[in-house]
């Protein structure tokens, strides 16, 4: 019970404050509930993401681990106390500048973690200070930023004081930094709960497959202070709903499907409140038998997760006839690969706010990757107008693939809907971990041959997806997987198989690379496999056989430009054998190693999906322009991408210059922000929007002031010809709206892609490919089977860096997130149970797991996008844990085809080759 | 109802603890009572809250030959405390690798006793001092050897109403130690298996050695055989390796959530290298 309340004399930011406050409060309840001070995050609840990191009497701690009581009389520092907006202290100054930030959920506690060190007056030591942060977990950046930001303070570099111009090629800072590092940046879970705000907790099965028998409400809704339980009868609407395939239920009616299925959200006046009524919610189960893999899904007789059968997917390409080619060939080879489920571990835990709208609408804000998708999937399951709903998204602790799919906001809603109250729901840690998607474990077959002269003759692959209790994006992911299995190679004889099963483990779905890191660990390592088996060079047979100009892929698409394979791939290996030959021979426990992929990753939604990126820009009263768009800045930095092509275009400094994205009802729909799109199709469509506004006011202010339009140019301060200024922008508004003039201009940029045949796979599959050259080196300890990696080059043609600081950024997160996939990230499930519930048990890298990255900017310019630009965010990922493995094998001698490459794999594997037998774990 | 109760001595918290029983649970840095509670622990009808106990509780000391640590010292004073790296170096390695700098900065040694996880990285160090473990209650002071102190996973021998307030333990001129661990990453992680070593050097003979294993059993415990099979001998590598044997034969691990029992035993064989090769350095 915790009714009893105590009372706390504290001084927070140099305030003193008395406060009544509940004995069982935690210093972030505080902090963040009584004081409005919510610079400080809840990530995980037990003192692993560091995000509530605040300063104790100057000690760094984490306020979620400290009882309130137990601050009395003492003295908390937070982010907001160290600057603010207009005032960044030094440390926050740091991390602007040197692109430190991208979501900025875990921002804060970085902050005060440094500013911690720098009280201190600790050394500018890497590793002492990759130490010092050990306790605060970034999942965007990778670290290297936050490390470089925490280097210059300790170093007392002094500050820029702005900027680099909002111009493309320009590391510009990041529009959204400054509110992030001083805290002030509003998640969700931040924004001040509204009255009569009720909270939602979701009633979890615990049960892995099973019939529901009886579902009762009675003695939770008795509780005082409960306002109301919904279940599955409370949905107005359509039960099911799914990106694919509308397969899931809001709520479970009669079936549970896997560990975790909510099955009833309790609504009351009070959070401690609802968790206790939710406790009191009684399900009462009948289990049935359950499918735990994939292979056992499609067995004979196996269970059935739906009624409709367990083969969701069953797709394939055919270029060529593999199965005679392979014939003739000198030399083939059978492997199969299998990976893990990954978790996105994006560091804001899901949450949504729904309030009421006086015309009995709703609206919905909560992190997204697609408000217009969100907004469709409350409008179906709730059965009204989509005029009636308008969801918002707010700042978004990033999402990485994961916020593609809908978790609360129906829940939320529906909440709305029923008690005309607002309703906030947020999730913990343990139950992001057990109800949010994962990338899909998948088991790769490969059968291949190759010539001795290194000529890949055909592919054969098979590949199973367990795609878990519902379909999300199985059939899209699927298809991705399909056209990436034969990796970026020119070959004349490829099959490839794809199917996805329905199983009882969780649910699979779309996770930042979409089916590629599978079948692209799978394929590059196959690679090297082949080329062992004819004793060449796998970087030569990688020559021998990558796509080029003029080429065609798997799916019989020509590459017709933008292929920078080639140069990705001269200029990584150089950069590695560099920092080779610097590196002292290993210590006789040690052993090294280096490996290499080669990617291609097709960018957008592809098979002819419309995939189409629409803006508005328009010219304010005020004398800045807007562009607006439906597309998402989930921490990737698109509003500043936003900024320099409009800044390029319109000539404009970046304060002149305002983004809204993520509004349903505000901005154009631009598509879902995933599959790496948004900076080209998005990106062209604010530079066409951004270059038709200047075109008409050029045109126009020609006429008006009687000047030659080729002499005329926007800039900072107004419109000018030559150097003589004629008027401000507000006054160019002005006198546009005097004339009557549209000050406002749309475009859309639709990628052109056709739809893929579906007995060959032949068709343009994406448009463009991006492609990625990475070359790990590590350091396996033969003692422990330990992998360290030493160093990751990652070569990146990504047509134009817009934002080359940014772009460094995605390389280095992507780089740190594809190395948890290739070491150490897996979540697990002991027969059907969920096993990894926190950031305790599912572990991510931290600080000290990086190695030394080196990033390569290649710029093969893509003629149909912005400037040239491409994408990144997908590829780098995807291109890690090949590598990885490939260096892996070339330290120890022992290919491991399994991911992770967890220690105790690549131990077993080291002893088992002294006793001359091979292992395929 | 949570009762805070906030003695200022350890005396004022045994006379707490024996006037609410059972009803009262203490509290020092709550790094590992935050995480209970969030699992769904109970609060007690009081907490006894250990913040305002200071003196002798935070510090660490040695008199003559003896090095005494209060059982409020934090990590962090663990960490970078100049005497406890010459004194007992294993502690202050283990103390450094522990949680993270906010963890190290509230959590404290008696707690990480009390808490009593098998792979509780300061058990180790203080099994291979040989340390004496000082509990009080209303009754009056005891001292039980460690060894004598863990009774499982989470369970330790201290009485109903009785309170760890200290460690001591012998501190010899040529003893040196160490401690190793294996995790999943590099840091801010819990340990899948570790080890310490105690032991005197004398002409490069090793004499009075003492080695515990963590995370390997119910509990940390020593590795006797490979003990004695190092005793006034010079390690060299064919005896370090029939030594790691000894300790892989000592221990009894699972396979759990964190790495499986085959792995486990295999760094057991391999920690004693390791903890030579810091010993070298």
């Amino acid at each position: 019970m915790s009714g009893d309340i105590i009372q706390l004399r504290l001084t927070v930011n140099e305030q003193e404050h008395q406060l009544a406050v509940p004995s069982s409060a935690r210093l972030i309840d505080l902090l963040r509930d009584q004081l409005g001070l919510t610079g400080a995050k809840e990530g995980c609840g037990r003192g692993e993401c560091g995000a509530c990191t605040v300063l104790l009497d100057d000690q760094p701690v984490n306020a979620c681990l400290v009882p309130a009581f137990q601050v009395q009389g003492r003295r908390v520092v937070t982010v907001e106390g160290l600057g603010r907006p207009g005032q960044l202290s030094a440390v926050q100054q740091a991390f602007v500048q040197q692109g430190a930030v991208q979501c900025g959920f875990c921002t804060p506690g970085m902050v005060v973690a440094t500013e911690a060190m720098r009280r201190q007056g600790l050394e500018a030591d890497e590793g002492a200070i990759r130490q010092r942060l050990s306790g605060n977990t970034c999942r965007c950046t990778g670290y290297n930023q936050i490390v470089a930001a925490a280097r210059a303070v300790l170093q007392a570099d002094a500050p820029e004081d702005r900027s680099p111009p909002y111009r493309v090629g320009a590391s510009a800072w990041r529009v959204d930094a400054e509110d992030k590092v001083a805290g002030a940046c509003r998640y969700t879970a931040d924004i001040p709960l509204p009255n009569d705000c009720l909270h939602g907790v979701t009633v979890r099965a615990r049960a892995v497959h099973a019939r529901i028998v009886e579902l009762r409400t009675e003695h939770a809704e008795r509780l005082p202070g409960v306002v109301r339980v919904l279940t599955w009868r409370d949905v107005p609407g359509e039960l099911h709903y799914g990106n694919a395939v509308d397969d899931q239920p809001v709520l479970a009616r009669d079936r549970v499907r896997f560990w975790g299925e909510a099955v009833a959200v309790v609504l009351a006046e009070s959070l401690d409140v609802a968790r206790q009524a939710a406790s009191l919610v009684e399900l009462v189960t009948e289990d049935l038998p359950s499918v735990l893999s994939p292979q056992q899904a499609l067995a004979d007789g196996a269970p059935l997760v739906h009624e409709g059968g367990n083969l969701l997917v069953d797709q394939r390409l055919n270029k060529g006839a593999v199965g005679r080619a392979l014939q003739g060939a000198e030399v083939v080879l059978e492997r199969s690969y299998t990976t893990g489920a990954q978790e996105h571990l994006y560091l804001e835990p899901e949450a949504v706010l729904a309030t009421p709208d006086h015309d009995g609408g709703v609206t919905v804000r909560a992190p997204s990757q697609n408000v217009f998708f969100d907004r469709h999937h409350v409008c179906r399951t709730l059965g009204i107008h989509r005029k009636k709903v308008r969801v918002i998204q707010q700042p978004t602790g990033a999402a990485f693939g994961g916020r593609e799919d809908i978790y609360g906001q129906i829940h939320a809603a529906l909440g709305v809907l029923h008690t005309g109250r607002p309703v906030r729901i947020i999730w913990t840690r343990e139950e992001t971990q057990v109800a949010s998607t994962k990338r899909h474990p998948g088991t790769m077959a490969f059968r291949g041959g190759v010539d001795r002269d290194g000529r890949i003759i055909g592919l054969d692959i098979d590949v199973l997806f367990d795609t878990g209790a519902y379909a999300s994006w199985a059939p899209n992911i699927s298809r991705k997987a399909l056209v990436h299995a034969a990796g970026p190679y020119a070959l004349d004889h490829v099959s490839v198989r794809v199917r996805s099963a329905y199983t009882n483990n969780g649910i699979s779905g779309a996770f930042r690379g979409f089916g590629a890191p599978q079948v692209v660990f799978a394929c590059e390592s196959f690679i090297d496999e082949l080329a062992a088996a004819i004793s060449m060079d796998p970087v030569e047979l990688r020559r021998r056989n990558h796509l080029a100009v003029g080429l065609t892929t798997a799916t019989q698409q020509l590459v017709t430009g933008s292929c920078g394979l080639q140069e990705c791939l001269d200029r990584a290996l150089e950069a590695a054998e560099k920092l080779r030959v610097q590196r002292a021979p290993p210590a006789p426990h040690l052993a090294h190693g280096h490996g290499v992929s080669t990617i291609f990753y097709g960018i957008g939604y592809g098979n002819a999906i419309r995939d189409i990126g629409s803006s508005v820009v328009e010219l304010l009263a005020d004398g800045r322009f807007q562009v607006r768009c439906g597309a998402i800045d989930y921490g990737q930095g698109l509003e500043t991408v936003f900024t320099q092509i409009a800044g390029q275009v319109l000539g404009v400094s970046g304060a002149h210059i305002a983004v809204l994205t993520g509004d349903s009802q505000e901005t154009p729909d631009s598509g879902s922000t995933v599959a790496s799109r948004q900076t080209y199709v998005s990106g062209e469509a604010v530079r066409q929007a951004s270059d038709r506004l200047r075109g008409a006011l050029l045109a126009f202010a020609a006429e008006r002031w009687q000047r030659p339009e080729a002499e005329l140019r926007l800039g900072d301060g107004g419109l000018f010809a030559g150097n003589e200024l004629l008027c401000t922008l507000a006054e160019l508004h002005a006198a546009g709206v005097e004339a009557g003039l549209r000050l406002r201009k749309q475009a859309r940029f639709k990628a052109s892609t056709t739809r893929l045949d579906l007995q060959t796979g032949a068709g343009d599959a994406y448009w463009p490919y991006a492609f990625a050259v990475h070359v790990a080196d590590v350091e396996v300890d033969l003692r422990t089977g330990r992998v360290q990696l030493l160093s990751l080059v990652a070569a990146h043609d990504v047509g134009k860096a817009i934002n080359p600081l940014m772009v460094e950024g995605q390389i280095t997160g992507g780089a740190a997130q594809g190395l948890g996939y290739a070491l150490l990230e897996e979540h697990r499930w002991q027969q059907g149970v969920p096993l990894t519930r926190n950031m305790d048990t599912y572990r991510v890298p931290g600080p000290c797991d990086m190695p030394l990255i080196v990033p390569i900017i290649v710029e093969d310019p893509e003629p149909s996008g912005p400037f040239g630009a491409k994408g990144v965010g997908e590829p780098v990922l995807v291109a890690v844990a090949p590598a990885v493995a490939n260096a892996v094998a070339h330290a120890t001698g022992c290919r491991l085809r399994q991911l992770p490459l967890r220690p105790e794999k690549v131990l077993e594997a080291i002893q088992a080759r002294g006793s001359d037998q091979e292992v395929t774990p | 109802m949570s009762l805070i109760l906030r003695p200022s001595s350890f005396q004022q918290a045994a006379a707490m603890l024996a006037d609410h029983g059972d009803h009262a649970r203490i509290i020092a840095g709550g790094t590992d009572t935050l995480t209970r509670l969030q699992d769904g622990m109970s609060p007690p009808r009081a907490w006894v809250d250990l913040s305002l106990v200071a003196g002798e509780a935070r510090t660490l000391g040695q008199e003559q030959d003896q090095l005494r640590i209060g059982a409020l010292v934090d990590f962090e004073t663990l960490a970078h405390s100049e005497l406890l790296a010459r004194a007992l170096p294993a502690l202050y390695q283990a103390a450094a690798v522990m949680g993270s700098v906010q963890i190290r900065g509230r959590g404290t040694l008696g707690g990480n006793l009390c808490n009593a996880s098998p792979a509780g990285d300061a058990i180790p160090p203080l099994v291979v001092a040989g340390a004496t473990l000082h509990l009080l209650s209303a009754a009056g002071e005891r001292r039980l050897p460690i060894g004598d102190f863990f009774l499982g996973p989470g369970r330790t021998a201290l009485l109903p109403g009785e309170l760890l307030v200290a460690a001591s333990c012998p501190v010899a001129p040529g003893t040196v130690s160490a401690f190793a661990r294996v995790g999943a990453r590099a840091h801010h992680v819990i340990t899948k298996a570790s080890a310490a070593i105690s032991a005197r050097r004398e002409h490069r003979r090793l004499h009075a050695v003492r080695i515990a294993l963590g995370a390997v059993a119910p509990t940390v415990i020593r590795a006797p055989r490979a003990e004695a099979l190092l005793e006034g001998q010079r390690p060299d590598p064919a005896l370090l390796a029939q030594a790691g044997d000894a300790l892989a034969a000592t221990a009894r691990p699972i396979d759990d959530i964190r790495s499986t029992a085959a792995y486990r035993t295999e760094v057991c064989r391999q920690l004693l290298g390791i903890l030579f090769t810091q010993l070298a350095s």
